[in-house]
């Protein structure tokens, strides 16, 4: 079984999360042009700006 | 996080949520879907967060529509509830935010100084300018988000 972390139990604690049913289908989200254009501007964004790795090692020390 | 949030139900293999928006103007139901599209250097999984109004019985995703329902800071609290669904089921994993519009991107960026203290509890924020991507500080204007996990 896998162990529950501090964070999990903090936030099942504080909020109680329903899952359950979403409306419309995972494919049709993917084939919505509102998501593709979020996808591709995301996209062009990382491949201007990649992740900053450098600033998850300083935060780290 | 202690604000008023909607009850929300989640799909947790696409990792999407829903819920209902409630106001003067009736019901808008509301979608927010983190999608898989890259990852770090180090493998990390990064997901775009995609939030918007489904229209057309519940076909079409838009978020350009203003509502005008007067519960904006209860919509934001139930997005930002949702960030910490996905943290917490992925655990190690990247999230990008950017509205379709600057006044969108605003939003985001009210709502993560309206959380600043409980956000970094849990996550880094960085923010992005025309500069490149920098630690989250409140007071500059940043056109993307990306949330991860402390570690």
């Amino acid at each position: 079984m896998k162990k529950k972390s501090v964070f999990s139990e903090t936030l099942n604690k504080k909020y109680k999360a329903v899952e359950g049913g979403v409306s419309i289908s995972i494919e049709d989200i993917r084939k919505s042009p509102f998501i593709i254009k979020k996808l591709e501007n995301a996209k062009a964004t990382l491949k201007k700006y990649p992740i900053p790795m450098h600033l998850f090692k300083e935060n780290k020390n | 996080m202690d604000k008023e949030i909607y009850n929300f139900t989640f799909n947790k293999e696409d990792a999407t949520f829903q819920f209902d928006s409630i106001g003067p103007k009736g019901k808008i139901r509301k979608l927010i879907s983190y999608i898989l599209f890259d990852r770090m250097d180090d493998g990390t999984p990064v997901l775009n967060l995609a939030f918007g109004d489904l229209e057309g019985n519940d076909q079409n995703i838009s978020d350009t529509v203003i509502s005008n329902n007067p519960d904006r800071d209860k919509v934001l609290a139930t997005v930002a509830r949702t960030v910490l669904q996905i943290i917490d089921s992925y655990n190690k994993v990247g999230i990008i935010a950017q509205g379709s519009t600057p006044s969108r991107t605003r939003l985001y960026q009210i709502s993560i100084n309206a959380y600043k203290e409980e956000i970094d509890e849990y996550f880094e924020v960085k923010g992005l300018t025309d500069k490149g991507w920098e630690i989250f500080k409140k007071g500059t204007n940043y056109s993307s988000f990306l949330a991860t996990k402390k570690v």
